[in-house]
């Protein structure tokens, strides 16, 4: 069962996530290729990385999907990871395609302007994940 | 490349295009009832909570006086009186759900839990083939997403909206086959409810919630597909058709 603690975790992993992401729109807004592609590429596979391991935490916390258990905290959690999981996958699948991106850019010294769709995706993909967590968030969790 | 090979490829092209631009005129009309259908359906399953929860409550609070005198229930003429202790009497216009001392569980609750497990096996599997129609999609038309065919790149918005959409479509659907799992555990014949009654009453929030749950989720899928309007009339455009804007 996730706790209210791995739930903020997971919270802080998304907005890690979109923190990343937006520096990279910040960046593409600007770029005109060249020598910040690589990097581009590079920042856009620690995105990646983060959101592998967001996604893998949630799979693993939301375990076979919601039950019927009988404690109402237990199922809140498990609805909440179950739900916020749903939409990492198109995150990561949008993700995916920088790398090709990337090398099709290079090859035929064309703009970056197409590298913006795979990263606002993944941007409003990772808000959406992060609703249903946070609308999990039981701040009676967090008094001592 | 022979002549006949350059003409073979450009004619698959040009099939691909018009197949394209076909899915999009069609599907998009589509998506729009879908949209329209989740919202539906998300209103109807929080009406659906919202009777449960009325006896969920009434059953978890200390029992009331009986309004009328009590009955022999054994009697068969009594059949039909409504349980004073179990229907909140102001409620059961609303609530549609009426407990009476010799009929068992109410054929209102036994609907409920068929339409919990069509709608829930419906939308689990049904989502189930979209995200696996989506995912071939991606697979085959990711190439539009290219530095030349910028008019085309609405269309990668859409399909992973779609993919999203779909696992939205199955969780609200296995929700559903939750909340029938709870509904399942109770023993809905008066007798029964008398003796677990607060424990009746706490499954039955239990399941009120997890159709909440249930019904969030189809309402973000629609808002979701709500919001995509634009993309889809962007990428009609990139077939020619006219964009209002």
């Amino acid at each position: 069962m996730p706790s209210t603690i791995d739930i903020r975790a997971y919270s802080k992993q998304l907005l890690d996530a979109l923190q990343q992401l937006d520096t990279l729109i910040e960046r593409l807004s600007r770029s005109g290729g060249g020598d910040e592609l690589a990097d581009i590429a590079k920042q856009s596979q620690a995105v990646v990385d983060t959101l592998t391991t967001t996604r893998s935490g949630l799979q693993a916390a939301a375990g076979a999907g919601p039950t019927a258990a009988l404690n109402p905290a237990t199922s809140r959690g498990s609805i909440a990871v179950s739900v916020a999981e749903l939409p990492l996958e198109s995150a990561l699948q949008a993700l995916g395609e920088v790398p090709q991106l990337v090398e099709k850019i290079e090859a035929r010294s064309t703009g970056t302007a197409v590298l913006l769709v795979p990263v606002c995706l993944a941007y409003r993909h990772c808000v959406e994940a992060l609703g249903p967590l946070a609308a999990a968030l039981d701040p009676r969790d967090f008094m001592s | 490349m022979s002549p006949n090979e350059h003409d073979l490829t450009t004619s698959e092209e040009s099939a691909l295009h018009a197949a394209r631009h076909n899915v999009a005129l069609y599907h998009r009309e589509h998506m729009r009832f879908n949209a329209t259908t989740m919202l539906e359906l998300a209103a109807d399953i929080s009406r659906e909570a919202d009777r449960l929860k009325i006896f969920g409550d009434y059953w978890q609070r200390p029992e009331e006086p009986p309004r009328t005198a009590s009955f022999d229930i054994s009697d068969p003429r009594f059949g039909a009186t409504g349980c004073s202790d179990l229907n909140p009497l102001n409620a059961i216009a609303g609530a549609g759900i009426l407990f009476m001392e010799g009929v068992g569980e109410p054929d209102e609750i036994r609907m409920l839990k068929e339409k919990l497990q069509s709608e829930g096996t419906r939308y689990a599997n049904k989502g189930q083939w979209l995200a696996e129609a989506m995912r071939m999609t991606w697979q085959s038309d990711v190439v539009l997403l290219d530095p030349a065919t910028p008019d085309a790149w609405p269309w990668i918005s859409i399909v992973s909206a779609t993919l999203r959409s779909a696992k939205q479509r199955s969780m609200a659907g296995s929700l559903l086959l939750v909340a029938l799992e709870y509904l399942e555990k109770v023993d809905f014949t008066p007798a029964a409810i008398r003796a677990n009654r607060a424990a009746s009453g706490k499954l039955l929030l239990l399941a009120a919630r997890t159709m909440d749950a249930a019904a969030a989720v189809f309402s973000d899928d629609a808002a979701g597909l709500r919001r995509g309007e634009l993309e889809w009339a962007e990428y009609l455009a990139y077939f020619g058709e006219p964009t209002p804007r």
